[in-house]
């Protein structure tokens, strides 16, 4: 099916997409910086008011390094057990399958992450193509797989037939629709917040319009530059807007909240009350002789 | 109520006035973090039992949710802005209020959602600031509020009908075992109306074990409250402190620079640790040590003799002593006295933790001594409450059948309690204490 859209105007310097990548990415880029330095101003700030739970006995520094991977490894590993659709769509699909690889990996995105941070190259080698055409080539005709038109070797090779950008975003869109889904009935059935939902909304936008963007010679005029130009412009602003909002929503978490979170819970569980695993000590304090007769 | 909450009452809605006093009393930055981290993924929800026992309403990022919307709508310019949008409301009428009241009241603080949380957000404490604003607008369980005052009153002087029967039972204790006078020993029992009668059977057999193990340890010679500290449970901060301060001053004036508490529930955690969280002020030479530790630890230098290994077996963790408290004692002394002993790699839940105050025997046990009708005297919300906690009972015992065909091992009454009531068939709980003194004494 192709998506016809008529040009509201020619292919100048004030198009979406210009405006885009020279105005809006950078005026995020800073609403960015400004937010993080604001979060973390008021987290430090708050640390002054009080409080920490009180120390208990020494731990020992075994009971540290497991007290720490301990945070982190304890709630998948729970989920695993307990909440296994939780961990499938939630983690697997949306984060670890869908978009981490997409936002970081996608050789497009390499390319315009360099653009703007040139050491962001570094990660060329370990870029992922767009479709998975690039990972039939060194299969069927003992080429490299390339990241982008054939410029940038892939060290995934003939795992590019699947790690690309085409499957990786429909994951990602078939699980963010599921929870679509459900925050869709959270907010009807038991008045949950609708930011969430905005929030996934917005992800599945950006998805949409990059996968529109990347496939436009499918989905738009295939001689319309300016459709071409409308619709990357406006997947570019949306990443922006997702970039500028990250300080301010749940986005926070995998940038800062998440990593903090676990260290004061190490903090807290940990350093003063000594527990490590499931609640426990592994290292078992010595108590003073003197407590007996 | 003050000048601000009347002329805030006005514009926004009900419990504004509150809410602003918690937060401006009691946020830090732990809390900051727990009230702005929340990604509502709900991998916390499998791991609370009112969640799994009763309904999916009661997820713990769902009740964490009514403190989350009360700061936002009070305390931050995009909820004061995009109101319900991001999340921020205050309730507009008394039906909503006791929505969030309902709520607030389906949490045990076992502490296992933090634990299970990705993001590191401990919910349970943002349902107790949730349960403080309610207090302040005069919203608690009743027989929970009768039982806060009167420890309030009892730290203050006794009444003589309840030092009557306390020194009935302290004399008892003495007489059985090897106490030291008060003033003579570095340890003191942690001993208030809760260990002297509800659970006078496992104070008994800890004292058994610590006589045999040769701790020299005093009891006092007054309650230390009904279970300090009892205010905490309503989120009635000011009232905790006062409690847990004479608990300390109370400690050290007996020449005792330790308070053993026997206590599987609350009071460890809420006097070891969370006393900062009320800030209430812990002089700095007094520490805090539960039973568990103290005998894990002996024996951990003396080696537990084999022989004595019996029974198959395995251990429930309590929601303040294995999860908040940090304590693996009780744990590894039970892995170490059964045979077999079956481990469990995501046991999900503690006990009723504070609500099994609410619990008829407990009720029963303590309206006897301090001389109130707590029995029949039960409001509505309460009887659900209890009704609740009986499902989630249910839902424990059978994870525990589940685990072990063998003992159920609990550190606390209340565990027992919950388990024992809730008629599951082949659950068979049985105290730490008695179980240490059947296989180590």
């Amino acid at each position: 099916m192709t998506l016809s859209i008529s040009p509201p105007f020619n292919t100048n310097p004030g198009d979406l997409y210009s405006l885009s990548i020279y105005v809006i990415f950078p005026a995020a880029i800073v609403v960015f910086v400004m937010g993080f330095t604001y979060k973390v101003s008021r987290l430090i700030l708050a640390l002054r008011r009080k409080k920490w739970v009180a120390s208990r006995e020494r731990t020992g520094i075994v009971n540290l390094i497991l007290g720490a991977i301990n945070v982190y490894i304890y709630p998948p590993l729970y989920a695993i057990f307990k909440n296994r659709k939780n961990i499938i769509i939630g983690l697997a699909a949306v984060h670890m399958v869908g978009l981490i690889p997409l936002i970081f990996l996608l050789g497009q995105h390499v390319a315009f992450y360099a653009y703007y941070f040139p050491p962001y190259r570094i990660l060329w080698p370990l870029s992922i193509p767009l479709s998975p055409a690039t990972g039939s080539m060194p299969v069927l005709e003992e080429l490299s797989a390339t990241a982008t038109s054939g410029q940038q070797h892939s060290l995934w090779g003939p795992l590019t037939i699947i790690l690309n950008g085409d499957v990786l975003a429909a994951i990602a869109l078939a699980a963010i629709g599921i929870k679509i889904g459900e925050k869709t009935y959270g907010l009807i059935r038991h008045g949950h917040r609708p930011s969430d939902l905005i929030m996934l909304i917005h992800l599945a936008l950006i998805l949409v319009t990059g996968v529109l963007a990347a496939h436009h010679e499918y989905f738009l005029s295939s001689t319309s530059v300016v459709s071409y130009r409308i619709i990357l412009g406006a997947h570019i602003t949306l990443a922006g807007l997702f970039l500028a909002l990250i300080p301010f929503t749940k986005y926070w978490h995998f940038v800062f909240g998440m990593f903090f979170g676990k260290f004061v819970e190490w903090v807290d569980r940990t350093w003063m009350r000594g527990a490590a695993l499931e609640g426990g000590r592994l290292v078992p304090v010595r108590r003073r002789r003197r407590a007996r007769r | 109520m003050n000048a601000r909450a009347l002329q805030t009452g006005k514009k926004g809605g009900l419990l504004e006035s509150e809410t602003l006093e918690v937060i401006d009393e009691y946020l830090g930055m732990p809390e900051l973090h727990f009230l702005e981290g929340c990604n509502d993924c709900e991998a916390c929800a499998t791991a609370c039992p009112f969640y799994m026992g009763i309904d999916k309403n009661y997820s713990p990022a769902k009740m964490a949710d009514e403190m989350r919307k009360l700061y936002k709508a009070t305390s931050t310019i995009s909820g004061k802005i995009l109101g319900r949008l991001v999340g921020a409301s205050l309730p507009q009428t008394r039906e909503e209020v006791m929505k969030i009241y309902d709520l607030a009241y389906h949490c045990s603080n076992c502490g296992w959602c933090y634990y299970t949380c990705p993001h590191g957000i401990d919910s349970g404490v943002l349902i107790n600031m949730l349960r403080s604003v309610l207090f302040r607008a005069g919203l608690a369980p009743q027989i929970l509020n009768i039982l806060a005052r009167l420890e309030s009153m009892l730290i203050e002087r006794p009444a003589d009908h309840i030092m009557k029967q306390w020194n009935e039972v302290v004399s008892s204790l003495r007489e059985k075992h090897k106490t030291a006078e008060p003033g003579e020993a570095e340890y003191l029992i942690l001993l208030d109306i809760y260990s002297a009668f509800v659970d006078r059977e496992s104070t008994d057999l800890y004292l058994t074990i610590l006589d045999e193990i040769g701790v020299k340890y005093a009891l006092p010679d007054r309650p230390l409250g009904i279970r300090p500290p009892l205010a905490l449970t309503l989120g009635h901060y000011e009232s905790a402190r006062k409690v847990a301060e004479f608990v300390y001053t109370y400690t050290l004036s007996r020449r005792a620079r330790t308070l053993i508490v026997l206590d599987g529930g609350y009071p460890y955690n809420d006097l070891k640790f969370a006393f900062t969280y009320y800030k209430a002020r812990k002089p700095a030479g007094l520490e805090v040590v539960h039973i568990a530790n103290l005998i894990y630890d002996y024996y951990s230098e003396e080696g537990i003799p084999p022989f004595l290994k019996w029974g198959r077996a395995t251990y429930i963790p309590s929601c303040n002593i294995d999860t908040r408290g940090g304590v693996a004692a009780g744990a590894k002394l039970v892995e170490a006295t059964a045979k077999p002993y079956d481990k469990h790699l995501m046991w999900p839940y503690a006990g009723a933790g504070w609500l099994s105050l609410l619990c008829p025997y407990v009720r029963e046990k303590l309206g006897e001594v301090l001389g109130v009708d707590i029995v029949t005297n039960v409001s509505e919300f309460e009887k659900t409450i209890i009704d609740h906690i009986k499902r989630v009972g249910a839902y424990l015992a059978r994870q525990a059948v589940e685990t072990s065909p063998g003992r159920h091992v609990f550190s606390c009454l209340d565990d027992i309690i919950v388990v024992r009531d809730s008629g599951v068939d082949g659950v068979n709980p049985v105290h730490l204490a008695k179980w240490l003194v059947d296989h180590l004494a």
